[in-house]
């Protein structure tokens, strides 16, 4: 069907359509959820930065006097923890962990998911082996895989990091390898192979700078994934070992009192739904600005 | 020379044998909000369609013919306003409720869409899917509505049309689908069919049956055809009238052959010379063509919107709008200061690029 | 091909036999053409006849599964990517689709740079070559610093054009070039191309299924009817007599934008769709949909043969030239030709 928007705005004048990056900005921008995502984001990364010296109290510090208080009394916004621990304080550093390995994980993934991919979708022949290596790590399950590596190299950050990247290679893998099989069948890329020009020129010339807006799109939804996957797994024992904060220890160490000082558990948790929220609606808002047949509401 | 004015609000008066209007459109306008801004896509149309006549809308893309179909049904998206006045029936569709353009669409009005892929349900067959037209507009039963079904597909020249009926869409090819398509939208007699670019995805030994199918319905039933096209070919084949529409105005308006004998509208002169002519042995004749680009506009300027591209516009033409105005003892209209009084397709061999190319 | 083409100058490309299947999917089954320099052959068809298939072997972007294609004399049928680069610059393709044909990241000059960089022109002399080739498609040359998205559908063309002519190649290959544009455009492209390949001397095979450009651009037209040549010899005699009965449906079937002419042409319409090339029909391709199809249509494929001056596939055309006018009924005369298409 002719739709309306081939009838309307097919005969751009030269020169007058808004460049691309502004009209996506500005797009994103004008999405209320996303835009609130994109604030929320923006805060927990600059507390995470500045955890030093936003949070009032070191994380670690205990004190017995001041055990379980409830949020509000003085001095401790949020109240404390079973051991006098500051759960604000606790809270800003558990942001910057679970931060830190959102983005490592996910920074791994691409870099060992997006080549694959690329070759994937490329190359036939290459196809069917990274396919079948990708549905093994599929296959396998992720907590599986993180005990493994605990038992292996003992549980830390980065073990858990390690392991949430793994588990985020083969997505990574899917999206890059149906990107890269969408763009091969375009007409410009028949183009530069008419022209003589080689497959590694086609791959990062052609391919890779048009595949970037969809796997921006993948990492910004894979970050809440793995920040989520570092809470369960810190929560399980196999992340960031305690005393130092993680989100995801701090919910574990609350289970047992959650009748007695429940603000111990559901402080950590809102933070935990903040931030996932926070990149979803973003993740959603920036594939919105980036699809070019986004529909006029 | 003198022409005579008049409103473009009212067309010319029925000169043709053609029935009543069934359906009357009036100073027809869509605009729609965008994140550029607003844009003007159609202004101030009218026309009627007429009982037992075709009529072919032609334009570019940008021109409004498709807005302008859509909105004679009510599928615009929200972004778009419409005003001004389409009644079909004596029923007044513009700004209606959902309840009335339901009872319309189907009914009274049917649309055609360009591509029978999309427009089919892959999931139900073609017999169900005629069947369930009927039983939900004219409330009958499944046994009546497969028979009229079948009746239906033979009307459009789909041969072996009981087995056809259990078959789904992929299973037939696209001049078939499209004629199911057409089937669908004619089962409950509407008096009037919307047919939007019907033969432009088919390949061309195919079209000459759906245009068959369309000339039948409106010879057999008596329906108003409204077929939008940018092809002067198929125009020029099935049409009774011809109605050219440019950056969302109406610019010329008349009877078929005169249309292509004696076109008015320089835009006109432009797309019919557009088009390669059979050769007069040997000699290649340089396309004529049109500079520039349709502009997309926000308002609709009191001006001549051609008058940019135009080789015979002035100052008049670029500050005042001109109306549709009729040709003397003709009821062929064209809104233009200085329509084109004879035709000359052939245009003397240029050098090669004199003029800067802007299409 | 044609006999006045009997020519002492090699030919620019010439498919021997060129068979192409997508696994059981039979595109192409043998498919013959020789186009000489300069010279303009239009690849004309409906879908599934084949016709894009032919002309992205030529390109070399397909590898046939079998037969041979031979750019300027050198069999590259079988070449390495690697090997036929040198070969590269003498054939250009391009395409039906603005929208997909220019690599929306990169700009204009980058997009019609790319073949002279991927050849080792420095970056002076391109810069150079690609304004002059702009100027000469009818842009001008601060164009180059524009992005595709900011150009309409008609200028995407020429840039489309300037890309395959700026390493002055000696074959163009134009897939349906204007079918995505609008009329008024597409005037203007045709006119384009006419030009260019008037000044710049270069072979095109244009593909195309509209036959008023055909008539318009070509030398030669080979009719292709899913996935072999119906018909093939020299423009006025196949717009003027065709022989095969699908070239005289397909001439008839096209609409004239005449009103008066138009109503009164007796037109073919052919029963049923264009099969498909999974499955084509036995013998003659084109017997299911054939007027004056027999037994013998139905079992024996027709050899493609010369009579009355060009090649024809059919079995109810005798060695004189002598066949069927399916426009025609038993007891007609023929309407008297004021144009090409009676």
């Amino acid at each position: 069907m002719t739709t309306v928007e081939a009838a309307v705005v097919d005969t751009p004048a030269a020169g007058t359509a808004t460049p691309r990056r502004r009209r996506v900005l500005r797009r994103l921008l004008r999405a209320p959820l996303a835009l609130t995502g994109l604030i929320v984001l923006v805060v927990a990364m600059l507390v995470a930065l500045l955890a030093p010296v936003l949070a009032p109290y070191p994380p670690t510090q205990t004190s017995f006097a001041s055990t379980f208080l409830p949020p509000g009394s003085p001095g401790h916004v949020l109240g404390t923890d079973s051991l006098g621990r500051d759960i604000l304080s606790r809270i800003i550093y558990g942001t910057r962990a679970s931060l830190v390995v959102g983005v490592l994980s996910v920074i791994l993934a691409l870099v060992v998911g997006v080549p694959l991919g690329l070759l994937a979708g490329y190359f036939g022949r290459m196809d069917s082996v990274i396919s079948r290596f990708t549905d093994v790590v599929l296959a396998f399950p992720f907590l599986i895989l993180a005990v493994g590596l605990a038992a292996i190299r003992g549980a830390s950050l980065s073990n858990a990091a390690l392991a949430i990247g793994i588990a985020q290679i083969p997505g990574m893998i899917r999206v890059s390898r149906s990107e890269t099989l969408r763009l091969k069948g375009l007409d410009y890329v028949s183009a530069a192979v008419a022209e003589g020009a080689s497959d590694l020129w086609i791959l990062s010339r052609h391919i890779l700078p048009n595949a970037v807006s969809v796997l921006i799109v993948q990492a910004t939804v894979a970050i809440p994934a793995a920040i989520l996957g570092e809470a369960v797994l810190s929560f399980l024992g196999l992340g960031i070992q305690p005393p130092a904060p993680s989100l995801g220890t701090m919910l574990s160490e609350a289970q047992r009192y959650i009748a007695r000082a429940p603000w111990t558990a559901v402080m950590p948790g809102l933070a935990i739904i903040a931030l996932t929220l926070a990149f979803n609606l973003c993740g959603d808002g920036l594939r919105d600005a980036l699809d070019p047949k986004a529909s006029r509401r | 020379m003198t022409t005579s004015t008049r409103s473009d609000l009212t067309p010319a008066p029925d000169e043709s044998t053609a029935g009543e209007p069934l359906l009357q459109v009036r100073d027809l306008s869509v605009r729609f909000r965008t994140e550029d801004g607003t844009l003007s896509a159609v202004d101030g149309v009218s026309f009627d369609a007429r009982a037992g006549e075709l009529l072919a809308v032609v334009g570019e893309s940008g021109c409004g013919k498709s807005v302008t179909a859509m909105a004679l049904s009510g599928l615009l998206p929200g972004s778009a306003t419409v005003t001004g006045s389409v009644r079909l029936d004596g029923v007044e569709l513009v700004g209606a409720g959902a309840a009335t353009l339901r009872q319309a669409r189907g009914g009274k009005i049917a649309y055609i869409f360009q591509e029978p892929m999309t427009s089919l349900n892959p999931v139900f067959t073609v017999g169900r899917q005629i069947s369930e037209v009927l039983r939900v507009h004219e409330g009958m039963s499944k046994k009546q509505a497969l028979a009229r079904a079948a009746e239906l597909l033979d009307l459009v020249g789909i041969p072996s049309a009981r087995e056809r009926l259990k078959q789904y869409p992929h299973q037939l090819s696209g001049g078939m689908r499209q004629r199911v398509m057409i089937a669908m939208s004619v089962a409950c007699n509407p008096r009037v069919l919307v047919a939007d670019e019907p033969t432009t995805a088919l390949d061309v030994t195919v079209q000459a049956g759906i245009l068959d199918v369309l000339r039948d319905l409106r010879d057999r039933l008596g329906a108003a055809v409204v077929l939008i096209t940018h092809d002067l070919g198929v125009v020029a084949d099935v049409a009774d009238r011809v109605m050219v529409m440019y950056a969302g105005r109406v610019v010329e308006r008349g009877e078929v052959h005169e249309f292509f004998a004696h076109p008015r509208h320089q835009y006109s002169v432009g797309l019919l010379g557009a088009v390669p002519a059979a050769r007069v042995h040997g000699t290649r004749q340089r396309l004529r063509e049109i500079p520039g680009l349709v502009p997309v506009l926000a308002q609709q300027p009191d001006a001549c919107t051609f008058a940019d591209r135009c080789p015979a516009a002035d100052d008049t033409c670029r500050t005042s709008r001109p109306p549709l105005t009729r040709a003397p003892q003709s009821a062929h209209e064209a809104a233009c200061w200085h329509p084109a009084t004879e035709v000359n397709r052939a245009v003397p061999e240029a050098g090669a690029g004199e003029a800067e190319a802007r299409t | 091909m044609t006999a006045e083409r009997v020519a002492a100058t090699e030919p620019v490309c010439e498919l021997v036999d060129v068979v192409k299947h997508f696994g059981p999917v039979r595109a192409v089954d043998g498919v013959s053409l020789r186009i000489h320099p300069g010279q303009v052959v239009a690849l004309v068809g409906e879908s599934g006849s084949g016709k894009s298939t032919v002309g992205r072997c030529v390109v070399r972007l397909l590898e046939p599964t079998s037969g041979t294609v031979q750019l300027q004399g050198v069999d590259v049928t079988h070449l390495s990517r690697h090997a036929l680069r040198p070969h590269r610059k003498a054939v250009s393709i391009v395409f039906q689709d603005p929208a997909s044909s220019l690599d929306p990241r990169l700009d204009v000059g980058a997009v019609v740079g790319e073949p002279l960089r991927l050849q080792g022109v420095g970056r002076g002399d391109r810069t150079k070559r690609v304004g002059d080739m702009l100027e000469r498609v009818g842009l001008r040359r601060a164009v180059a610093e524009r992005y595709p998205h900011e150009l309409s559908g008609g200028q995407r063309q020429r840039v489309s054009i300037a890309r395959a002519l700026v390493s002055q190649p000696s074959l163009l290959v134009a897939d349906e070039p204007t079918s995505a544009l609008d009329l008024s455009v597409q005037a203007s492209v045709l006119n384009l191309l006419t030009d260019l390949q008037r000044d710049l001397g270069f072979a095109c095979l244009f593909i195309t299924h509209d036959l008023s450009a055909v008539e318009y651009l070509a030398d030669d037209v080979a009719v292709m009817y899913l996935g072999v040549l119906a018909e093939y010899g020299p423009r006025e005699r196949i717009f003027e007599s065709p022989k095969h009965p699908y070239t005289q449906a397909l001439l008839s079937a096209a609409p004239l934008p005449d009103p008066l002419v138009q109503r009164q042409r007796r037109r073919v319409v052919l029963s049923g769709d264009i099969p498909t090339p999974l499955d084509p029909p036995p013998g003659c391709r084109f017997h299911t949909r054939c007027p004056v199809a027999d037994q013998r249509s139905r079992t024996e494929v027709p050899a493609l043969r010369h009579v009355a001056g060009r090649l024809v596939a059919c079995h109810q055309v005798d060695d004189d030239g002598n066949g069927p006018d399916v426009r025609l009924r038993p007891d007609d005369t023929p309407v008297p030709s004021g144009g090409p298409t009676p």
